[in-house]
């Protein structure tokens, strides 16, 4: 914490001025015993002694890259002078890299990847360990890109060109580096959390980047060994490796590797561009030949090529961008978490839920409370977190809550009260209710619900509201014009939902006179601040709020609302256990035959010459009984919370 | 046998003459007298019948018909007797497969032969089966409309029929395809054009047909198409349809299961085509920004018709994300082109730089447009007071992604406008730029547009974007683009944007196509980027969630009541409604109903919801049976999802339509 400041630090493990930094050296300690055994099990007929020294220089070559600071909250973090909650971040950092790795290589789940994760936690501890540094570089050590690649990329060039640049760079330290530890350590700050600053792309040169490239150099000099080749087949054969896996599968090796090829690579200047003219040549040549029939070379340049595949696969990753957010929980504590720009609200809530051992329920939500305008919303399952919170300003007093919203699924639990357009609540069967969910979210479009009604809409500027007949439609929300009919010819586009968010507005009896506290508003998400391109509508009662609300999200959202329930219901059933349950709704729901008569004597046949296979009872239930029993359970759970909460 | 006679020439058995009739119902055909007994079974009658005739023909086809019963006698073995058939019944032996001409939802017309003898419900599944339209459950015939008697002789062009008469499918097999068309449609130079008339979408109408068609003016009016609609449990014989009439197809239950693109190629188009009819004859309602949508739509998709795209070049492979493109890049340029300018081209960013006039509007200004230097790099756009300012701090700078683009221009008076929202936390900015011609704007516009999807003008789509914009202004120049004379003949308004042959006839009262064509452009922005497919679902999902959507609307009087209402089925409710002011009165909804019947003797339909809510109606715009099938048709449909993949069950249907309890 007391280290703000923007001095330089050494990322070397010589380094240790505080307390912290001893403590963390033990941490160091484990893992780099564990980054020795399996370098040693990966080259057991290598000299021991760059072995032992490989941990040390990954380790600072990773931490070649430059902090980024989220601003969120960050203020109010050190304001409070609160202490961030470090082990929940780095189990988090953790967790993501598993996460990560696993998604890449798919089936992969040998030790390899573990000591990964660990290589990767050693680095990354370092910025967290350091307390004030709550936002980490995005594209940091995920990268291992090519260098000075002759060919061309329409969609990546500004990074990769900037990139080849900081390439060359690294590469030429590394030859340097291998004495001493790295001095050009950047340790950065940028307060900008949106943007891509100079730093994110400088931090694109770590080592990682620079050790395929001297690995690679190692493999232009022909000189294949033992030890390079088993892992350069990995490399190739693995198509879609995460970028870190691959990495770290060659790293301590290759350090050893480096090292006796050092004088080599003096000796060849710029042994990193893969492909001079006379590989392409060489490509040109084999076009097309078996392979049995090429020469040494053409292999090579072959193998070369593939690099460049996968390497091209990499610069993917380069790309994701990282933010620490403070995640404000129901209880006023906070947790602090990171999330990648490739997570969905699900993911994030996922995790939560997992770390706050709150019990798995559809009701928890990620709220947005913007508290400048006073409103709120629930993100969507479906959203992406990070694309949101870029959103925010910088000295944003925004804030995300995590608690049970009931209103996030209620319009599943009871769709009948949100889907009819009907102005007084009613109950339904449990099956009719999944009849009417399929009827508007399973056609081939979705059934918007008709509401329409008087509301009162707010004069841009003014505290004052005046009502008019609003109708919902799926291209946006109309209004009656004074004099008019309701008729569809007749309607006034008052806005389209497309580039607009719905959230429920705060307490606007106060703020803006209005005639009611159950208030929508209706903005583009970008917009922070008070503007005349914000929409306000206010309810008559708290039932036509939830109604509009949830009308307008169908609008918007379409099938991908019902998606994500199902989705967040999945989630939570495999939570729990959950079979008494089913079978007792499928007993349920065949017993209640409140089907048609006819329409069940007919559907009877029909399903007994559809499948043999099916028991008979069964066969009389939906052949969704899958839906239904998810349904089912979650209208169970749905009501058993909705009464608890009362 | 029947026939035994004594030596003196009298019969001794119980046998007798029968007289049949060769030919379709006419009483001059040529005739046929057997000697038959009431053993006699049908099978052998028709042999006796064919030797008879003795003319060498295929007779497999023909069956006899009672005129008298309207029944075909198609149980070869049944005996005349268990048929009831005595010496006065007056048979005919004639095709059952014969012509008839349809009227397509395309309103094209096609002859082609059908059987009159299966009910109608199969015979429609055979027409599908030629025409490739899957799921023909969801299409029935109409009657077509009693033409009134023209009072002086237009001269109605001559109209294209296409013939597939002479087109036999084989049974029981799944048509093959054969060049991107099943198979039986690539015979011959004609049928081929008949394929294209189907799965390639119409033309926009001249507007001027458009204005002499018949709208509905009222609700009433939306009910009599129902009227029409043929009985789908029995043959068409029975229905008084007489070879060489005229039917409409038409998709009867608005319910569409399991919309393919690549299957449905022709059930999509004709659904296209008859939701666009629906809107734009104004059978149903839409909003002035929806139809602007659809007018945008209908523009792209006849665009890319025209251009002779067909779906199966715009089908790019999804799968091929900008990774693959760039690898396929790589090895473009792996073989050739030296590396340095290969280099040179990554290192540059693209940027444009150039003087523009700008404006921003804002309260209390009088200020217009306002000369500035404006630079484009990446995603933002800056401007300067001069380009000497250039290299100092901008007077504005606005990151455009996440911005909304609107084109503002007029070919004819050479205004190239663009106007820029550009959200940012305070709000919405909105600015001006305006170019001096059609290439300075279509450059920068194409900027605008990736940078609005936050892509720079590095994108590989850039200079694709720079050609369609190029193009898009060529065609308004040539059309009605403002030039004021937009009421020309339907074989311009395929070239040029006529805006008239794409919007329903009250917009064409409302507005001009001066002013429609750049809210059509506007709403054009968004679908620009469709195939042809895609952009027709997209029209068919824009109709289906229309608010009215899929309703058939019958005048009925409820029991009790003592005035005429209407009833609107649709495919998952009943609703009553207010004849005079349309108002909804009452829904029911399907999956509430426990059974519904009907009284053919008193005309009513009786439904039973849950809660012992009862209905009862009598049909007054249409026959009860046309109600009593369209209520058990989409019963029928709403079971198709769990009978996924199986052949659909006939009985079934005819069981719910009531067709069984009808004989």
């Amino acid at each position: 914490m007391e280290q703000l400041s923007d001095e330089e630090i050494d990322h070397g493990a010589e380094e240790d001025s505080d307390k912290e930094d001893q403590d963390l050296d033990k941490m160091f300690g484990a893992w780099l015993g564990e980054l020795d055994r399996l370098t040693q099990s990966l080259d057991s007929d290598k000299p021991v002694e760059p072995v032992k020294r490989s941990p040390l220089r990954q380790e600072t070559n990773m931490a070649n890259f430059s902090y980024r600071f989220s601003i969120y909250n960050l203020n109010e973090a050190l304001n409070q002078g609160e202490t961030v909650d470090l082990d929940a971040l780095m189990a988090d950092l953790c967790s993501i890299e598993q996460e990560l790795s696993s998604i890449g290589s798919g089936s992969s789940k040998r030790p390899i990847t573990e000591t990964k994760a660990t290589q990767k936690l050693a680095v990354n501890r370092h910025p967290s360990k350091h307390g004030t540094l709550k936002g980490l570089s995005s594209s940091s050590n995920r990268i291992a890109k090519p260098s000075h690649a002759n060919y061309s990329l329409d969609d990546i060039t500004a990074q990769l060109e900037q990139a080849s640049l900081s390439m060359d760079e690294a590469a030429q330290q590394s030859v340097l580096e291998d004495t001493k530890p790295m001095v050009t350590n950047q340790h950065r700050r940028t307060a900008s959390a949106g943007t891509v600053s100079d730093a994110e792309v400088r931090s694109v040169s770590n080592s990682s980047r620079s050790s395929v490239t001297s690995a690679a150099s190692s493999m232009d000099s022909l000189d294949i060994d033992k030890v390079t080749r088993p892992q350069e087949l990995d490399l190739t054969h693995q198509e879609q490796p995460i970028a870190e896996h691959a990495i770290s599968l060659r790293c301590p090796s290759k350090q050893a590797q480096r090292h006796i090829d050092f004088t080599e690579e003096q000796a060849e200047p710029t042994p990193h561009s893969y492909l001079d003219r006379e590989t392409s040549l060489l490509l040109r040549n084999i076009a097309g030949k078996p392979s049995h029939l090429l020469t040494k070379e053409e292999q090579a340049a072959k193998l070369k090529a593939e690099k460049i595949r996968v390497a091209l696969e990499k610069i993917k990753e380069a790309q994701v961008k990282k933010l620490v957010i403070r995640v404000h929980m129901s209880d006023d504590s906070s947790k602090t978490m990171m999330v990648d720009e490739r997570q969905t609200v699900r993911q994030v809530l996922d995790n939560l839920m997992d770390k706050s051992h709150c019990g798995y329920s559809l009701d928890w939500s990620l709220v947005e409370t913007i508290s400048e305008l006073q409103m709120e919303r629930i993100f969507e399952d479906h959203e992406n977190l990070v694309e949101n919170l870029l959103n925010w300003t910088r000295d944003s007093q925004n804030k995300l809550i995590f608690m049970e919203r009931i209103e996030k699924y209620a319009l599943f639990k009871n769709p009948q009260n949100y889907l009819l357009g009907k102005k007084e609540t009613a109950e339904m069967a449990d099956r009719n209710k999944e009849v009417l969910l399929e009827e508007c979210f399973c056609g081939s479009s979705v059934t918007v619900p008709e509401i329409e009604g008087v509301l009162w809409l707010k004069d841009d500027g003014k505290k004052s509201w005046k009502k008019r007949y609003f109708l919902l439609r799926a291209s946006g929300i109309y209004y009656v014009p004074k004099g008019k009919a309701k008729v569809s010819r007749d309607l006034v586009c008052f806005l389209q939902l497309d580039h607009v968010n719905v959230y429920y507005g705060q307490d606007y009896r106060n703020k803006y006179k209005a005639p009611t506290d159950y208030c929508l508003v209706l903005k583009h998400p970008q917009i922070q601040k008070k503007s005349q391109y914000i929409k306000y509508l206010c309810c008559d009662d708290i039932r036509t709020l939830h109604q509009w609300v949830n009308g307008i999200r169908i609008a918007k959202y379409g099938k991908q609302l019902y998606v994500n329930y199902q989705e967040a219901v999945k989630r939570t059933e495999s939570a729990y256990d959950w079979t008494s349950l089913s079978s007792s709704s499928i007993k349920s729901g065949s017993s209640s035959s409140s089907i048609p008569e006819s329409q069940s004597n007919h559907s009877n046949q029909s399903d007994s010459g559809v499948s043999d296979t099916q028991p008979a009872g069964a066969g009389h239930i939906r052949s969704q009984s899958i839906v239904s029993s998810i349904f089912s359970e979650a209208w169970k759970r749905g009501t058993q919370l909705e009464e608890t909460s009362k | 046998m029947a026939g035994m006679k004594t030596a003196t020439g009298d019969y001794i058995d119980s046998s007798w003459e029968l007289r049949v009739f060769v030919g379709e119902e006419d009483p001059e055909a040529e005739s046929v007298t057997l000697r038959v007994t009431g053993e006699s079974h049908i099978g052998g009658v028709l042999l006796k019948i064919v030797e008879e005739i003795n003319r060498k023909q295929d007779w497999s086809d023909h069956a006899i018909w009672w005129e008298q019963k309207r029944q075909w006698l198609l149980q070869t073995h049944w005996t005349l007797d268990k048929y009831g058939i005595l010496a006065d019944a007056r048979l005919f032996f004639g095709p059952q497969q014969r012509p008839v001409t349809l009227r397509l939802p395309n309103r094209r017309a096609l002859r082609l032969r059908t059987s009159f003898s299966k009910p109608l419900f199969k015979a429609v599944a055979d027409i599908c089966r030629l025409l490739s339209i899957r799921h023909p459950e969801e299409l029935s015939l109409l009657r077509a409309p009693e033409k009134k008697e023209k009072k002086k002789k237009e001269k109605e062009p001559e109209e294209e029929v296409f013939d597939l008469t002479k087109v036999v499918l084989a049974g029981g097999v799944a048509p093959v395809l054969f060049r991107g068309m099943p198979a039986h449609f690539s015979d011959s130079a004609h049928t081929e054009a008949c394929f294209r008339m189907l799965s390639r979408p119409e033309p926009p109408p001249d507007p001027g047909l458009l204005q002499r068609l018949p709208r509905p003016g009222s609700l009433a009016d939306k009910t009599q198409p129902h009227s029409r609609w043929l009985d789908s449990s029995r043959c068409l014989m029975q229905q008084g349809i007489k070879a060489g009439d005229t039917l409409w197809l038409r998709f009867k239950y608005y319910s569409f299961f399991d919309l393919d693109p690549k299957a449905d190629q022709v059930r999509l188009t004709q659904l296209y085509e008859q939701a666009r009819w629906d809107l734009l004859l104004e059978e149903i309602d839409c909003t002035e920004e929806e139809m602007m949508v659809f007018a945008a739509l209908q523009y792209h998709i006849n665009k890319l018709s025209q251009s002779g795209e067909a779906g199966q070049a715009a089908s790019t492979d999804p799968g091929l994300d900008d990774l693959d493109a760039a690898l396929n890049n790589l090895e473009v340029k792996l073989e050739g082109s030296a590396p340095t300018d290969v280099l040179d081209s990554l290192t540059t960013i693209p940027e444009l730089k150039d003087h523009l006039r700008i404006f921003r509007p804002r309260k209390l200004t009088l200020k217009g447009y306002r000369q500035h230097w404006v630079v484009f790099k990446e995603t933002t756009l800056s401007y300067y007071k001069s380009q000497d300012e250039a290299p100092g701090d901008p007077i504005q700078q606005l990151n455009l992604k996440g911005c909304e683009v609107v084109p503002d221009v007029n070919v004819s008076s050479q205004k190239f406008c663009i106007k820029l929202l550009v959200p940012s936390p305070e709000g919405m900015s909105e600015i001006y730029l305006r170019c001096q011609d059609e290439q300075q704007y279509a450059h920068w516009m194409a900027g605008c547009r990736l940078a609005s999807k936050g892509r720079t003008m590095a994108d590989s789509s850039y200079a694709s974007e720079v050609q369609a914009i190029l193009a898009f202004l060529s065609l308004q120049r040539a059309g009605g683009g403002g030039s004021g004379n937009h009421t020309q003949g339907p074989d311009a308004s395929a070239e040029a944007l006529n805006p008239y042959g794409l919007v329903a006839p009250r917009f064409q009262r409302k507005f001009k196509a001066k002013q429609l064509t750049p809210r059509i452009l506007e709403a054009h922005q968004n679908v620009a980027q469709l195939s042809l497919t895609e952009a027709q679902l997209r029209f068919i999902q824009a109709w289906q969630s229309l608010p009215d959507f899929g309703i058939s609307y019958f005048t009925v009087r409820f029991k009790g009541s003592k005035k005429d209402e209407i009833l609107g089925i649709a495919n998952n409710r009943l609703i009553r409604i207010d004849l005079a002011v349309g108002d909804v009165v009452k829904t029911w909804r399907f999956s509430n109903m426990r059974q519904w019947n009907v009284n053919w003797d008193i005309r009513q339909v009786a439904i039973e919801f849950d809660e012992h809510i009862n209905v009862a109606f009598s049909c007054v715009s249409a026959s009860c049976r046309i109600v009593h099938e369209y209520i058990g048709g989409y019963i029928f449909l709403s079971t198709r999802e769990r009978a996924r993949g199986e052949e659909q069950d006939e009985d079934l249907f005819l069981q719910l339509i009531g067709g069984h309890e009808a004989f």
